[in-house]
């Protein structure tokens, strides 16, 4: 059963866009939708991709304010992608922030270890949390 | 009626004989029947040679009487002895009072031996002959008598070894004086007597079932009944010094040694028993599949099986006296360099029942490290007094493999559970917060519902991952010199980002740190701080400060973390470091915690060797306060106990 919100009713009014892109690497649609939805609410440029294939031309494209990163994905997972980019001539010094549902401390250590700025176990913390600390990373 | 073992001897040793009730029946007719036979024969020889004694008339002399007297006393000594030897090394009793009947029988040969020629000259009567015969005859058979009923009630001792002695001692100047001092008159009677206890005594002790050469209890018999032929030839003796006479004596000293040579037997069989409880130690040993060594008070190998060969590459001829440190390597997991000593000599010091470590790794002749889980106890003899050290060790690679899987599996399943989880809270979230429409009482009443539950089976999952966590001990204890300030710093960093949503401010005292490195696990101290910097975070008021003052002491540090939050509930301060507890106060409000934080955080810091206490006002605020010691303990981490103390506070 797809939840995929494609042409939407119109939604409550959505904050002046701040000119902020937002990169989000994620392969759960659900995960996937919420971000669309509530990051333009706030304001921000949204594109989710779905494989960490897609993260690095993705960024060539357009030069985020901030990547969030999911670590299990389908091809290529985030340990992998989160390399590319902090090995990458241009984006290495983009702010990568890992949300992702692995919560043990030796996924921790790895992401940061690798250049994660933080790293957030996205069922611990609320969407307004979220949305906070995008907008402290965006600052 | 009492087997004829003794009580000791029940108990399952490896000098038990384990065999079918149906092969004991078998036995116990077999070797009835076989017992009858040679005791018939014997008392055939003894008719025949008698009577053909009566055709051999046949007069010795004195000097023959002395000799044959004091061979039969040196026969005698020898006798007592190993049986007195016997009785202090076994412990049975029977042996005492035989022995002391047999010495006894020496001694009164030996004066016969001397008085021998003496005697004839002042010669009133056979009588008085007979009467001196009957002294030494008298006072073994009345102690054999008593060895058999110690024999059959060896079960019961009530009295201890000094009493003993005492009575025997008193017995035995009864039964001498008595002998001696008897009238002469009697003496046909008392020899009859004698004869009639002998026989009885061999009857009696026949109640032994089993008959195998080595049982003293059959050659103590046959002794016995030579012994009634030696007194029936003394009293068939008419004139001193015919053949009847000197048929006795011999008699006599055949029935000695028949007792010798039960004792011989016995002993015989003794050390042929030791050899085979030794085979089947050994054989024992080489059947468990665990390495066993076991060490002497200086740490010296002195035992060692086949596994430990096995796992350690080294024979245990070559293993023998070295100590053990030189034989195994043991490595700490943790730390490949580190070497895992002092095990053997803290069990033999504080002799402690038994100590079980695990991450430890054997390092083998060929240079492979496999993972091994070690159990140290103390070896003590009967009379507790330590011997040694016993340390049984096994391979757990297969657990290691199991515990892999396990850890993989917790990993996945967990991601699996949170995903959806995680996704339905966003979307009840973005539900009540309005961004998806506006939404009314009900509705809202109804999401917020959804909300909680979700929340607490994010809680649940989040719980079975920490249990799972710390109960396989998967953080080990890796110390290095470490800067807890600096580690402080980067918490504080961490939850900078959290902090800001509520304006909430740090203030650091000291600014400029400088504090030693202390030789500590970064990773341990690193999740100490970030539970109470997260809680002080967590429990804080909207705009309220996280003040931590780090304080340098000649022997520790200290580290107070101190909000102005929601505090902490009089009634829940006593429980608050127990596993998953949490006040009700914080339940209530929308952080979430498992619990387990603070556990943990009193388990690490205990096991440094520091302490933590904490001060708290509702309402008002908290304030943790840390000491680490600045040499700390190292210890793996055992959270898995139900060890739940009473946390301390300050006033």
């Amino acid at each position: 059963m797809s939840s995929t919100l494609t042409a939407s009713p119109p939604l409550p009014e959505a904050k002046p866009k701040n000119g902020k892109f937002i990169l989000i690497a994620e392969d759960d649609h659900f995960y996937g939708n919420i971000y669309k939805v509530k990051l333009t609410k706030e304001g921000y440029d949204v594109l989710v991709v779905g494989n960490g294939e897609w993260v690095i031309p993705a960024a060539e494209k357009r030069r985020p304010d901030l990547i969030l990163l999911d670590l299990v994905m389908p091809s290529k997972d985030g340990f992998e992608t989160l390399k590319e980019i902090k090995s990458h001539k241009a984006l290495s010094n983009v702010t990568v922030v890992v949300f992702s549902n692995l919560g043990q401390e030796v996924d921790i250590n790895k992401a940061k270890s690798l250049g994660a700025t933080d790293y957030f176990v996205k069922t611990n913390v609320s969407l307004q949390e979220v949305i906070d600390k995008i907008k402290y990373y965006t600052k | 009626m009492p087997a004829h073992k003794t009580v000791a001897e029940k108990k399952l040793s490896p000098f038990t004989e384990l065999s079918s009730p149906e092969s004991i029946n078998k036995l116990e007719s077999h070797s009835i029947n076989a017992r009858r036979i040679t005791y018939i024969l014997t008392i055939v020889i003894l008719l025949i040679i008698g009577y053909l004694l009566t055709l051999l008339p046949w007069k010795a002399d004195a000097s023959t009487h002395a000799l044959l007297e004091f061979l039969a006393s040196v026969n005698a000594l020898i006798i007592g002895s190993m049986c007195l030897i016997k009785f202090y090394t076994r412990n049975k009793r029977m042996y005492l009072l035989i022995g002391i009947g047999f010495l006894g029988a020496a001694f009164f040969d030996w004066l016969q031996a001397l008085t021998a020629n003496i005697m004839l000259s002042s010669i009133s009567s056979p009588l008085v002959l007979l009467h001196e015969w009957s002294i030494s005859r008298g006072f073994l058979s009345f102690f054999l008598l008593a060895s058999w009923a110690l024999w059959y009630n060896r079960a019961k001792h009530p009295f201890k070894i000094p009493t003993v002695y005492l009575l025997c001692a008193i017995a035995a100047l009864n039964i001498s004086a008595f002998f001696i001092l008897y009238s002469p008159d009697l003496a046909l009677l008392v020899e009859i007597i004698i004869i009639g206890v002998f026989t009885a005594t061999a009857i009696m002790y026949f109640k032994k079932k089993y008959w195998k050469w080595k049982y003293f209890e059959h050659w103590l018999i046959m002794s016995l009944l030579v012994a009634v032929a030696a007194d029936s030839a003394r009293l068939l003796s008419t004139v001193p010094y015919d053949q009847f006479f000197i048929a006795a004596h011999i008699l006599k000293i055949f029935s000695y040694n028949f007792a010798m040579l039960g004792l011989f037997m016995s002993m015989y069989s003794a050390f042929t028993e030791v050899e085979e409880a030794r085979d089947k130690i050994d054989v024992i040993l080489k059947s468990i599949g665990e390495g066993v060594f076991v060490t002497d008070i200086e740490g010296n190998i002195i035992l060692m099986n086949n596994a430990a060969e096995q796992l350690t590459g080294m024979s245990s001829d070559k293993a023998f006296r070295k100590n053990y440190t030189k034989v195994f390597k043991f490595y700490h997991e943790a730390d490949k360099n580190k070497p895992f000593v002092d095990f053997v000599e803290k069990i033999l010091k504080s002799g402690v029942v038994r100590e079980t470590y695990s991450r430890i790794l054997l390092k083998k002749d060929n240079g492979i490290s496999i993972p091994v889980s070690i159990s140290t106890a103390p070896v003590k003899t009967h009379s507790d007094k330590l011997f040694g050290c016993i340390v049984v060790f096994h391979d757990i690679r297969k657990e290691r493999e199991l515990e892999r899987t396990k850890d993989s599996f917790l990993s996945v399943a967990a991601h699996q559970l949170r995903a959806p989880l995680g996704s339905m809270r966003w979307n009840m979230e973005m539900l009540l917060s309005g961004d998806l429409g506006e939404i009314n009482d009900l509705m809202k009443q109804s999401i917020t519902q959804l909300h909680e539950n979700n929340q607490r089976m994010i809680g649940l999952v989040n719980d079975l991952l920490d249990v799972s966590k710390i109960d396989s001990s998967i953080s080990a204890d890796q110390p290095k010199p470490t800067n807890i300030a600096a580690i402080i710093r980067n918490v504080v960093k961490e939850m900078e980002a959290e902090a800001f949503t509520r304006s909430i401010k740090f203030d650091i005292k000291p600014k400029l740190i400088q504090v030693s490195n202390i030789n500590i696990d970064p990773n341990r101290v690193h999740e100490v701080f970030e539970n109470l910097v997260s809680n002080a975070v967590k429990y804080n008021r909207n705009g309220g400060t996280v003040r931590i003052i780090i304080q340098e002491k000649p022997d520790t540090l200290e580290v107070s973390v101190a909000d102005n939050g929601i505090g902490i509930p009089h009634k829940d301060q006593e429980h608050l470091f127990s596993k998953y507890y949490r006040a009700a106060n914080a339940r209530a409000g929308a952080a979430e915690g498992s619990g387990l934080g603070l556990f943990v955080v009193k388990s690490y810091v205990e096991g440094w060797g520091g302490t933590i206490t904490f001060k708290s006002t509702e309402d008002q605020g908290t304030t943790f306060i840390v000491s680490i010691p600045k040499n700390p303990k190292q210890h793996t981490l055992d959270v898995s106990t139900t060890n739940e103390n009473r946390s301390k506070q300050s006033n």
